[in-house]
């Protein structure tokens, strides 16, 4: 019995999902961001593509950090 | 993604790889908005609030980026239209600085008539305005 409340988290179900949904598309905006950086001639744009993927990743990072 | 050149059809413009992020960033900072109402531990609101803050942060220099390069465009609301509704409001605007309810003396026929003229529309422009170079 003690157990389960040891194993039970501060997380409601609904930010649980809410997290889940915010990690699958902050992780599939790093790819995005990535990719659209890859695939820009003009090197301004290109490293400005980067450095926001590089923010999503963080973005990522806390969320899992919240898990 | 196999190939580098823009004369590709496959291949994003500079404007539509520009306008692709900024959509990408439009629909992010729904869903924080929309999760951190969700909320009931404060740590885990706190990180989503802070996120949305730096998601708009990157909606807006993408913006910005698209204006600079001519890709977007934006008009200045027309002064009549402002003027006009700020008449339609300014029965209401008057109550905020002489404090509590005092607003709510005039007749309610102001407020009900500024439902009919779509406010949203003011913000909008106000915005563009001032962000416009």
């Amino acid at each position: 019995m003690k157990e389960v409340f040891l194993h039970m988290s501060n997380l409601s179900e609904k930010e649980l999902s809410a997290l889940g949904d915010l990690l699958s598309y902050e992780e599939l905006l790093v790819k995005k961001y990535n990719n659209l950086a890859q695939n820009t001639q003009d090197q301004e744009i290109k490293s400005k593509f980067q450095g926001i993927a590089q923010k999503h990743q963080e973005h990522f990072n806390k969320l899992y950090s919240q898990l | 993604m196999n190939n580098n050149s823009n004369s590709e059809t496959n291949c994003f413009t500079e404007k539509e790889a520009l306008h692709d992020a900024l959509e990408a960033q439009k629909q992010i900072t729904g869903m924080f908005n929309s999760y951190s109402n969700e909320c009931a531990n404060s740590e885990v609101r706190k990180v989503m609030l802070d996120i949305l803050n730096d998601e708009h942060s990157i909606q807006f220099d993408v913006f910005n980026d698209m204006q600079k390069r001519g890709y977007y465009p934006v008009s200045p609301a027309q002064q009549d239209k402002i003027t006009k509704m700020k008449n339609t409001y300014s029965q209401q605007a008057g109550g905020g600085g002489s404090g509590g309810s005092s607003g709510a003396s005039g007749n309610w026929s102001g407020g009900s008539a500024g439902m009919d003229t779509t406010p949203l529309h003011t913000p909008g422009g106000g915005m563009d305005n001032k962000s416009r170079k």
